[in-house]
């Protein structure tokens, strides 16, 4: 028993209505349970077949919470798990590099050292860069499609620019916001990842 | 996963020697194929298998091809250059562990 399009977007809605919102997780998770109905199930009617396959995704499709992506219960474990994996390392560089400036301000000889000493050199630096990732950041928020990869994206930028705005209006300004703002500037490479992973998946379907 | 502390560390060696034999395969594919070279005994589970398909994607292991079939879209994963090459690497290194646990669990057997 093939299933209909009414069917598919049977399952669709449901995995939508369950928060499993992102395109490249949910056409695979579709494909899987309209696969397993067809094979195993095709004997009786499809609303029967389909409580007991959504019965197997269960555990997997259940929403759950994080310590890295978010302490609600707001996204399939399924989800949870890839976006974890996502999130992880640009957090690790971040953490780790503020902590090498607070240990640079604290243990370092001659800690004098503030922002000022190169305010203009270093506004211009991060100016530059800020405008290129913003512009980037656009390009992917007009783009079609919803991927767990453009939800990394947009969560990084808005981190970036929370500190950006922290950073631009802060009155102590020591190395602790240059070790920051550098983080920021690392964390490029995080973002052009989901940036490039986010159109590579567009230019599949 | 059947006796997932034994299976899980070669989860992803399995899926990558089953994509090295079929050429590309799709999520359901490989749970059913699993399941019928084990005649039934090994059950790779949706939150086991889908994991690791993403995670050798992001480790340019596999890559992946789209296509529509019947009314859906259906994703097709295959292994990359450097992921045939780590197949070899990592079925050598499955076959030594087996050989070892061959030698501490039978020794009569083992050669």
């Amino acid at each position: 028993m093939q299933l209909n399009s009414e069917q598919v977007e049977l399952i669709n809605s449901f995995l939508v209505k369950n928060e499993l919102v992102f395109d490249d997780m949910r056409f695979e998770i579709i494909d899987h349970i309209a696969s397993d109905v067809e094979e195993n199930y095709s004997e009786i009617p499809f609303h029967e077949a389909i409580k007991i396959v959504l019965k197997k995704w269960e555990t997997q499709i259940k929403l759950s919470n994080s310590f890295w992506v978010s302490s609600k219960d707001s996204f399939p474990q399924i989800i949870l798990s890839k976006l974890k994996r996502l999130f992880i390392p640009q957090v690790v560089l971040f953490i780790t590099v503020v902590i090498i400036g607070f240990l640079l301000k604290w243990y370092v000889p001659n800690t004098n050292y503030t922002y000022d000493n190169n305010k203009q050199t270093i506004q211009i630096i991060y100016g530059i860069w800020f405008f290129i990732a913003t512009a980037f950041a656009l390009n992917l928020f007009f783009s079609k499609g919803y991927t767990t990869n453009k939800y990394a994206f947009k969560r990084g930028f808005y981190f970036v620019c929370l500190w950006t705005v922290v950073f631009f209006f802060a009155s102590s300004q020591s190395i602790v916001y240059v070790a920051i703002l550098s983080a920021n500037i690392l964390s490029s490479v995080f973002l052009y990842q989901n940036y490039k992973a986010h159109f590579k998946f567009l230019k599949r379907i | 996963m059947k006796n997932s502390q034994l299976y899980k560390g070669s989860l992803n060696t399995i899926i990558m020697k089953l994509l090295e034999e079929k050429g590309r395969m799709y999520g359901y594919e490989i749970t059913q194929k699993v399941k019928e070279i084990t005649k039934g005994d090994l059950h790779i589970t949706e939150g086991a298998l889908y994991p690791a398909l993403h995670k050798l994607e992001a480790e340019g292991l596999l890559e992946v091809e789209v296509e529509r079939v019947d009314n859906r879209l259906r994703k097709y994963y295959k292994l990359t250059e450097k992921g045939t090459t780590e197949t070899v690497n990592r079925l050598a290194e499955l076959e030594d562990f087996i050989k070892n646990m061959q030698s501490i669990v039978n020794p009569k057997l083992s050669y």
